[in-house]
């Protein structure tokens, strides 16, 4: 993992926010206090060493900041992308107590107060999207096992879906002759011995309402909070009314379509992790671009001036 | 053969193998935003170049003071630009951010005097940041520093002296702690006058003294002036008279307002007592009433104290007393006495004077013995009349031991707080007597008295932290001391030190001096 051995999800959490802590208390608390007993003077962004925390500060936002063309570039192999993510936490974390001694603990003037708080939302976001990374992929495996491209899961759905209107039709219609390859030979043998559909009358029309009612509208997504298929024990009790009400013949399509509605309520469940897990990169990185942007004018016009 | 599961979950992606070229919403959505932060990032650039008075408004620390508020976007109007040029010559000016910093024109529209020659470190000095810390707000005030600058001096002088040595106090860390007395107490004032006296009530000598002084007899000795101007508040002539501060000390004497009868009726009358002098040519503008005015003998005291050369006789000739001025030494008075005297000795009755001239009617006392005896006449009586003058003088000063009729100069001391400024009207809510004792005839009557100032404790009462003993009320050096002597009493803001080099023009001062000779 990215913050050494694995360990449990509690302690990696624990660990980032700790380090998080740690480091920003004493990077900026060791020279608020060598000020305080007069060893060193109150830190100044003018001072020589305020001006080398900037410059240093700004180094480590500018190599921040590549870990984008690393990403877009990375069939150069330039560095492991393990041991890149980890300079970049780890920098990331040294350049809060960095920049704050720099700033003198100051806001100072409406451009470096606005770049120090895009400074300060870009760490607090990243530390947030460290948690999150430390946090979700284990829910994500205890709680996804179907886990698919969480990008796909819409097209996904819609192939599932067109599976589960064809497992209906087939037992409501008469059997075709089953092609030897298809992935569902074993039903399509079952059906296609039976030479006549396999429900007809009412149960018929029971099964046709669960189809497009309940199960169509679920799994292609359109009824997510709605569905009685959201819970699984609501959807264990339906598909078992819907067994009960069709011949025995049909359980292997029912238990089908109830792996079928499964996987689409995980793909739910991914479909929110998988957002928790990202979308702070959503505000992470054009954070980080505005910052680096502001910092460069800001120090521009400082150097210029002060 | 049965099919692996793996295989279940390829066949979902069967036509959409190179889903992972096209962007995912959540990428899109990202790379969106970052687009959007570089727009804005790039937008800001075009004002910071189209726009650089806007701009400099974002990196400002603050609003500028207001006595600099039109520069607020202008850096360079304070500023020195540190360019490229500067980099390449000396790529280590970089790290001097703190030099950069403290680099400033200010001398442009100001001059700050030299606060004392000789001192070490005279470059930092010169530093007007160093002390003035502007980018503060607009109510900010620039002069109003903390102790610490002037301890940093001041508490070992003598150390931040080339020379190692100082004749002002050696250790002084603030008011409240070592501040020293006030030099000005150990100044003789070189003048007999009971202040005790003047306030008792008809200026009498003590319980058994039957002469007191009320507005009538003032006004049968003195004139109807002294009448007038000592008349007490009843209207009532018999009242003995009541002298108050304010009777010869005054904050302002600038010309009352013309509805004010009774200030405009007391201003003429002690106008009057210079004869000659008009209103503008011996009274100022109106005063900020800082410092109480000087005591003037023709306007405080002369009309009870006249000084007269006494009446006389000269055979049968009268002489009758006469003025002679204030101000003079026995040797600028004589000829003034003499002139004066030999005027009345020569009165046409004179018997000196009755022998007719000899040939060409020539006035020479060889050939007429009786003008050498006028002229020995006119030495007796100046001699007997600066005698007599010369007791009048000593009622209140001291004579020198080389010349009985002469008087010591007094101190020079219209102002006695020479290195601090002191407002009297900030503290005229308070009696005279809290600060000036002696003045409630605590003294005896005719003691001859300090300086009546009861020293710097009577300031500590109220200017010093209430932990102190004080009241709390500001107790900063600055609030009496200033570094460039601009409120000193005795230099003051109008002085010419303090002038720059080159006035600007309004265009010049509102461009912060940018395109000044």
């Amino acid at each position: 993992m990215l913050l050494g051995k694995p360990r449990s999800v509690r302690a990696r959490i624990t660990a980032t926010l700790v380090a998080t802590a740690a480091i920003a208390a004493l990077g900026a608390g060791l020279p608020w206090l060598a000020a305080k007993v007069g060893v060193l003077g109150w830190p100044q962004a003018s001072s020589w060493y305020g001006l080398l925390l900037g410059l240093f500060g700004g180094a480590i936002v500018f190599f921040e900041m590549a870990i984008w063309p690393r990403k877009q570039l990375r069939w150069m192999r330039l560095v492991p992308t393990k041991v890149w993510m980890r300079l970049h936490i780890w920098l990331g974390l040294v350049c809060l107590p960095v920049i704050v001694v720099h700033t003198g603990f100051s806001f100072g003037g409406p451009l470096p107060a606005f770049t120090l708080i895009l400074f300060l939302l870009v760490t607090a976001s990243g530390v947030w999207g460290l948690v999150m990374q430390q946090m979700l992929p284990e829910t994500l495996l205890a709680e996804v096992p179907g886990e698919t491209v969480a990008s796909q899961i819409g097209f996904v759905a819609d192939v599932q879906t067109g599976e589960a209107l064809r497992l209906v039709d087939s037992l409501t219609t008469a059997p075709p002759e089953y092609d030897a390859f298809d992935p569902r030979a074993a039903s399509l043998q079952q059906v296609a011995a039976r030479g006549e559909p396999l429900v007809i009358g009412g149960p018929a029309n029971e099964l046709f309402r669960f189809r497009d009612l309940v199960l169509v509208p679920f799994l292609k997504g359109e009824v997510k909070r709605k569905s009685p298929l959201r819970t699984r024990t609501e959807s264990r009790r339906r598909f078992t009314l819907l067994r009960d009400s069709l011949p025995l013949a049909a359980s292997p399509v029912v238990k089908r379509l109830e792996e079928l509605a499964d996987l689409r309520r995980q793909w739910d469940v991914q479909s929110r992790l998988n957002a928790w897990l990202h979308a702070w990169l959503i505000l992470h990185l054009p954070l980080s671009v505005a910052m680096t942007g502001f910092m460069v004018i800001h120090a521009v016009r400082a150097l210029k001036y002060w | 053969m049965p099919r692996s599961p793996s295989r279940d979950v390829v066949d979902r992606f069967a036509g959409n193998r190179g889903y992972f070229h096209r962007a995912d919403p959540l990428r899109r959505w990202k790379n969106l935003a970052a687009l959007g932060a570089a727009f804005f990032v790039v937008g800001w650039l075009v004002v910071e170049f189209a726009m650089p008075g806007r701009a400099a408004n974002a990196h400002t620390h603050g609003e500028l003071a207001n006595p600099h508020a039109a520069f607020d976007s202008d850096c360079q109007a304070c500023h020195k630009q540190h360019g490229l040029g500067d980099f390449f010559s000396n790529p280590l000016s970089l790290f001097k951010t703190q030099d950069r910093w403290h680099d400033l024109t200010c001398t442009k529209c100001h001059a700050g005097p030299t606060h004392h020659t000789g001192m070490k470190g005279q470059a930092s000095h010169d530093r007007c940041s160093n002390c003035h810390h502007d980018h503060n707000g607009r109510n900010f005030s620039l002069v109003k520093m903390d102790d610490s600058h002037c301890v940093k001096c001041h508490e070992d002088l003598p150390s931040a002296h080339e020379s190692g040595s100082s004749s002002f106090a050696k250790t002084v860390t603030g008011f409240e702690k070592d501040h020293p007395e006030f030099r000005s107490l150990k100044i003789d004032r070189g003048l007999k006058f009971s202040h005790a006296l003047h306030m008792t009530p008809g200026l009498v000598y003590g319980e058994n003294d039957q002469h007191k002084w009320t507005p009538d007899s003032l006004g049968q000795q003195f004139g109807s002036d002294a009448r007038n101007r000592f008349r007490s508040d009843s209207g009532n002539p018999g009242d003995p008279v009541q002298l108050q501060c304010s009777s010869c000390h005054l904050l302002d004497a600038g010309r009352p307002a013309d509805g004010d009868g009774e200030a405009k009726s007391d201003f003429d009358l002690r106008l009057r007592v210079i004869p000659g002098a008009s209103r503008h040519s011996i009274l100022p503008p109106r005063a900020d009433g800082a410092h109480y005015l000087p005591i003037n003998f023709d306007v405080s005291c002369k009309v009870c104290h006249p000084i007269r050369s006494p009446s006389t006789a000269s055979g049968e000739v009268a002489i009758k007393e006469f003025t002679v001025p204030h101000r003079r030494q026995t040797a600028a008075l004589r000829p003034l006495v003499r002139g004066e005297l030999a005027n009345r000795l020569a009165s046409g009755k004179n018997p000196m004077l009755a022998l007719p001239f000899g040939p060409g009617k020539r006035l020479d006392p060889a050939t007429n013995p009786k003008l050498g005896t006028f002229g020995k006449e006119l030495d007796r009586l100046t001699d007997a009349s600066l005698q007599a003058v010369g007791v009048a003088c000593g009622k209140c000063h001291y004579s020198p031991a080389a010349v009985k009729t002469d008087v010591r100069q007094l101190p020079d001391k219209t102002v006695w707080f020479e290195h601090a400024t002191f407002n009297h009207v900030s503290h005229r809510s308070l009696t005279c007597g809290s600060c000036h004792s002696g003045t409630e005839a605590s003294f005896a009557l005719n003691e001859r008295e300090p300086p009546l100032i009861v020293g710097v404790k009577s300031c500590q009462a109220c200017h010093a932290p209430t932990g102190a003993g004080g009241a709390g009320i500001r107790h900063s050096c600055v609030d009496c001391h200033r570094y460039h002597n601009g409120d000193r009493p005795l230099q003051g803001l109008g002085s010419p030190h303090r002038d720059p080099a080159q006035p600007l023009n309004l265009e010049q001062f509102l461009n912060g001096g940018k395109g000044s000779p």
